[in-house]
């Protein structure tokens, strides 16, 4: 599992300028896309490990490895989820599903919208975002094809409850999967603590989208008829290729989320969970193994394994714990405090940047100011805000990504940053004001379930 | 995620769009004639005969003559069929001219004779489990593709399977009309539109299939494609070992009726022309 330990012993302050200095660059040339981010992760790691090897920071090369068998769990976790979500997809299931709920708003403008923002965060709590994502926005675009209405408030709103659906589960996030290993953050817990805000955060992102485009969403009596024919001519089981592989991605599915809320009990990682899921996803599926492991989402992997190496031989510097001193000393030693910086600088972070390497630094920081503060408010509200942040801004997050791409290549419309800052920066603006009154609430009256010793 | 899980994603949605449902029913055969020719095929025509029999209830005649021409005897007692089980290449050795000629007697039976004709060919072990998955080409004579579907699950029903295959051949032009009736651009046939449009062929019968597939007990599959009709139906046969559908045209110059001849040629599988 993630975890971080704090160095026994600090560097001088050149080694760490340096080290910091390196991996501020890669985020920057991140942010900016001057290099593809697994590229710019990758050449980080490999500046640092020469540096830190240099510098005496890193004692031996040996270190490196021990930093990336830390993070196995993460990286188990996304391999086996990557494999089961392909052959799910391939199954037809979610698209049947889809199309079904789809066609119980009858056509009608305003209840298909509120259809789609449920559909999106089902999906993306089992799926996982930019699957999740895919099929929701992919089924908007072509019900607002058909019924000829205006596509933006439907991919807006989609990229927006993307976000929220996320924070469901454990395994509904890469951010989520990062934060909940490092912290140990059990599987049930997040249905205690992060379902409810996941659903008053995609109620909030409804509200707002839905007040934005009042006109665009208002449905016209007179053709009511007529769009209720036009959606009833999608048939769902036109989308299942094999009712057997659909019936077993089902079951395995289920099974597997049953395995990730049991996993403390049986003491197993919830990476066995995931692999164990995705080794049966290829057995059972009746397809070639190769393409199902084609799609394991490889760019991810690299770019943590780039990330950890980076971040890892910048945290054995003493950097990152001297950021979680200062963050300590700015808060006074006040956990209110430390919760309010914490989330909305994640939540401003994550909006202006991709978010995994806002939460992969982030983790070793909340793990110091740990130390001296209590550990869970700040772990869940790193898990909410580095998520929710990506409301802010067009690319603030692959659902973003995904569903604004789909808008300009399938629909041939436009978002510009103009419009998303007034739909998506008020949205978070709610969002941020939700989590923190949630998390302090929580804090306030001593309700978060202790965090259990992690698995070795 | 890439663009083509994009456009990939949206094409598999246009496709679902079936508008009304197809009325899907396994097709009735009460009679089915085993015509045997003397050679070594006739215990081959037999077991499938028995075979289909069985699983439509129908009842199973023989026809054997010695006479030169059989033609006119065989369509006279053929006529309250609605099945024809009938070695190919009749009256001549499968093994060495199988490949070559499907025999005049079979050439002048499918412009004739109106009732479904299985063309049986090398000798085949579990003609049971052969009827009961079958695989329908659904591109080969694809006017026929709803009838060709409806006979294989008459015989598929009750635990057997059937395979779809839905094909898209770019080395022959795709009907514009085709594109946008299904919402698809004309003049983009890059590999995913094409797929796409093999998506859309099949999404009313596998609609139709699957919504039914508990009630009849069957098992569904669809299996997309790009590439030669005829080719792609072998290939995939081959690794399955069921009977081979395709739909039938009586005029032997059309394309269609080309494609199904030359299934027929390839195949060691039995193949049903319907």
């Amino acid at each position: 599992m993630l975890s971080f330990a704090i160095p026994t012993e600090s560097t001088s302050s050149v080694p760490r300028a340096v080290l910091g200095l390196v991996m501020l660059g890669t985020y920057v040339l991140i942010a900016t896309g001057k290099l593809h981010k697994v590229t710019a992760a990758l050449l980080g790691a490999i500046v640092c490990t020469i540096l830190g090897l240099s510098f005496g920071v890193l004692h031996n090369y040996g270190e490196v490895h021990a930093v990336l068998t830390k993070d196995i769990g993460v990286l188990g976790v996304i391999v086996g989820t990557s494999i089961l979500v392909d052959v799910a997809g391939k199954s037809g299931l979610f698209q049947f599903l889809a199309i079904k709920i789809a066609k119980l708003a009858k056509g009608d403008p305003a209840r298909l919208f509120t259809c789609l923002i449920a559909l999106t965060v089902a999906f993306v709590s089992v799926l996982t975002i930019a699957p999740g994502t895919l099929i929701v926005a992919s089924l908007a675009l072509v019900l607002c094809r058909t019924l000829q209405l205006d596509a933006r408030p439907y991919l807006v709103g989609v990229a927006i409850a993307a976000n929220s659906g996320a924070l469901v589960t454990f395994a509904s996030g890469i951010c989520t999967m990062m934060v909940g290993s490092a912290a140990g953050l059990p599987y049930l817990h997040f249905f205690l603590v992060s379902t409810p805000i996941a659903v008053l955060s995609a109620a909030a992102g409804w509200w707002v989208v839905r007040r934005h485009y009042k006109k665009e969403l208002h449905s016209d009596p007179a053709t009511a008829g007529e769009r209720a024919a036009a959606v009833a001519a999608f048939d769902e089981w036109a989308m299942v290729p094999d009712r057997g592989l659909f019936w077993r991605a089902a079951l395995l599915l289920v099974l597997t989320i049953v395995g990730f809320a049991v996993a403390q009990q049986l003491h197993v990682g919830l990476d066995f969970v995931a692999m164990t899921g995705g080794a049966c996803a290829i057995l059972f599926a009746g397809h070639d193994p190769e393409e199902a492991i084609k799609k394991v989402n490889w760019t991810v992997i690299l770019f943590f394994i780039g990330l950890f190496v980076m971040i890892g031989t910048v945290e054995h510097s003493g950097l990152l714990q001297s950021a979680a001193g200062m963050l300590t000393d700015v808060s006074a030693g006040n956990i209110y405090i430390a919760v309010v910086v914490l989330v909305v600088f994640t939540a401003v972070a994550s909006g202006i940047m991709d978010n995994i390497p806002v939460a992969a630094t982030l983790i070793p920081i909340v793990s110091s100011m740990a130390n001296a503060l209590p550990a869970a408010p700040l772990w869940w509200g790193l898990v909410l805000a580095a998520n929710l942040g990506g409301n802010a801004t067009p690319i603030g997050s692959i659902s973003c990504v995904i569903a604004l791409s789909a808008l300009q290549e399938g629909g041939g419309k436009k978002v510009g940053w103009g419009e998303w800052l007034r739909v998506g920066g008020l949205v978070l603006a709610l969002q941020v004001a939700l989590v923190l009154a949630w998390l302090l609430l929580w804090t306030f009256f001593d309700l978060f379930p202790a965090i259990p010793a992690k698995l070795h | 995620m890439t663009d083509s899980d994009l456009k990939n994603q949206l094409l598999q949605f246009e496709a679902a769009r079936v508008g009304a449902p197809l009325a899907l029913q396994p097709a009735k055969v009460t009679n089915v004639l085993a015509v045997r020719d003397g050679t070594d095929q006739d215990p081959t025509v037999l077991a499938l005969a028995g075979a289909f029999a069985l699983r439509s209830g129908a009842v199973v005649r023989e026809f054997y003559s010695a006479a030169a021409d059989p033609l006119d005897e065989l369509l006279k007692v053929a006529s309250d069929c609605q099945l024809l089980v009938v070695p190919s290449p009749f009256r001549r050795d499968y093994a060495a001219e199988g490949q070559q000629s499907l025999s005049t007697t079979v050439d002048l039976l499918l412009a004739r004779c109106p009732a479904a004709i299985c063309l049986a060919r090398a000798p085949v072990e579990g003609a049971e489990r052969c009827v009961t998955h079958p695989l329908v080409a659904l591109q080969i004579e694809r006017h026929r593709k709803v009838e060709a579907t409806e006979v294989a699950l008459t015989f598929a029903m009750g635990g057997g399977e059937i395979m779809l295959l839905s094909v898209v051949d770019p080395q022959r032009p795709v009907r514009s009309e085709e594109m946008v009736g299904r919402s698809l651009d004309p003049k983009d046939l890059s590999p995913d539109v094409l797929h796409g449009l093999a998506t859309a062929r099949a999404a009313a019968l596998t609609a139709a299939l699957q919504r039914h597939a508990g009630e009849w007990r069957i098992g569904v599959r669809v299996q997309f494609g790009l590439g030669d009709a005829v080719k792609l139906a072998l290939e995939q046969n081959a690794k399955r070992g069921g009977l081979l559908v395709a739909g039938r045209n009586r005029d032997a110059t059309t394309p269609g009726a080309q494609d199904a001849r030359r299934l027929v040629l390839g195949s060691r599988w039995p193949v049903l022309l319907v």
